[in-house]
């Protein structure tokens, strides 16, 4: 960090499929992690529409399938930031507790390696990065 | 440049994305970003006129177009050939807006930072 | 000027559905199949279209398919490092 490095580009990924059913979100999932191989930085993985499932904590796959959930866990302690959009996730389901208490639902179901943010996180993003790819 | 340019190009209601492309649109030129619009295929049905999603609990983002001019969202682009091909007209559209040919439409995409589509 | 990479992830039924699809895009324009949309590259009949475009596959995509033996000559291929490194060469990215 600090390096100016000029092979180095930035990402925000915009990721519209959910964690199962669609191939669109393991495809942001592999290319976020060629880009940062690749030495990129992926400044934020925005997850809209049907994306913002991949946020629930509740994702149980069986036993020999692909854990998505766990493969973004990964993304996040390599410092990639989770981003699902607040209002798309509310309206599917996905709430925080702070959602849950407005809503007066008993329980939350959001990842902890996922936070709920609004759009203009994603906008004030993608204006600073050099590429922004969308799945899905 | 245009920094942002969305693309609507589904039919509304039978699914989200119009919906949530337009929340995008009006959010980001709230940010000032320099954000651009276009319809083009199915995407021009967003603006026909005298819809009523309520019939079908969908939420009525329709009638925000109208708040385009508002965000000062002023690059808004609706594709000629869409129109025609599918018998409309712009009389029929609940915005006034550039129509503009096919070609031209994605032009604009092409020349735009960053292009989300929906 | 500006290049855009148009990625496709759903196969057309016909070269002429593609043809329709792509009928904005001009000749030499960088294209990359991925998920479901590698089908095409994989058929005779959607050679003569897809050779406008300055096409990629997403190999692991074709793999996946048992596809590979099939991949049409001329046909070029990345893994999801080269994905990455094409969204760099060009300017934008249009998911279509």
């Amino acid at each position: 960090m600090g390096l100016f490095d000029p092979d180095m580009s930035t990402f925000v990924l915009f990721v519209n499929g959910p964690p199962y059913g669609r191939e669109d979100a393991y495809t942001a999932l592999r290319f976020a992690e060629a880009a940062l191989a690749a030495g990129h930085e992926v400044r934020q993985i925005f997850f809209y529409q049907e994306g913002v499932l991949n946020a629930s904590r509740l994702l149980s796959p069986a036993a020999d399938e692909f854990d998505i959930a766990a493969a973004w866990q990964r993304l996040h302690h390599q410092g990639v930031p989770l981003v699902s959009c607040v209002s798309a996730s509310l309206r599917r389901g996905v709430i925080d507790a702070e959602a849950a208490e407005d809503a007066e639902h008993d329980s939350t179901n959001l990842a902890a390696c996922f936070t709920l943010g609004g759009l203009g996180e994603f906008v004030t993003a993608a204006a600073e990065v050099d590429r922004v790819v969308q799945f899905g | 440049m245009t920094q942002l340019t969305v693309v609507f190009r589904q039919v509304p209601h039978g699914n989200a994305s119009g919906r949530e492309a337009l929340d995008l649109v009006l959010l980001s030129a709230s940010y000032e970003v320099d954000t651009a619009v276009c319809f083009i295929d199915e995407g021009v049905y967003q603006l026909v006129k005298g819809q009523s999603p309520k019939i079908i609990a969908s939420k009525d983002h329709i009638a925000t177009f109208g708040a385009l001019p508002l965000y000062e969202v002023d690059k808004v682009f609706i594709c000629e050939e869409s129109l025609q091909e599918r018998g409309l007209s712009p009389d029929d559209l609940v915005i006034k807006a550039k129509t503009l040919p096919r070609v031209q439409i994605h032009r604009q995409i092409q020349q735009s930072k960053q292009v989300l589509t929906f | 000027m500006t290049t855009t990479l148009t990625t496709l992830t759903a196969a057309c039924a016909t070269p002429a559905q593609l043809a329709h699809h792509l009928r904005h895009l001009p000749p030499g324009a960088p294209l990359l199949l991925l998920q479901d949309a590698v089908v095409m590259a994989t058929q005779p009949r959607f050679e003569t279209i897809l050779a406008r475009f300055d096409a990629y596959l997403l190999l692991p995509d074709v793999e996946a398919r048992g596809l590979v033996s099939r991949i049409q000559k001329g046909l070029k291929t990345v893994d999801y490092y080269g994905f990455v490194e094409l969204t760099l060469q060009t300017q934008n990215q249009i998911a279509w």
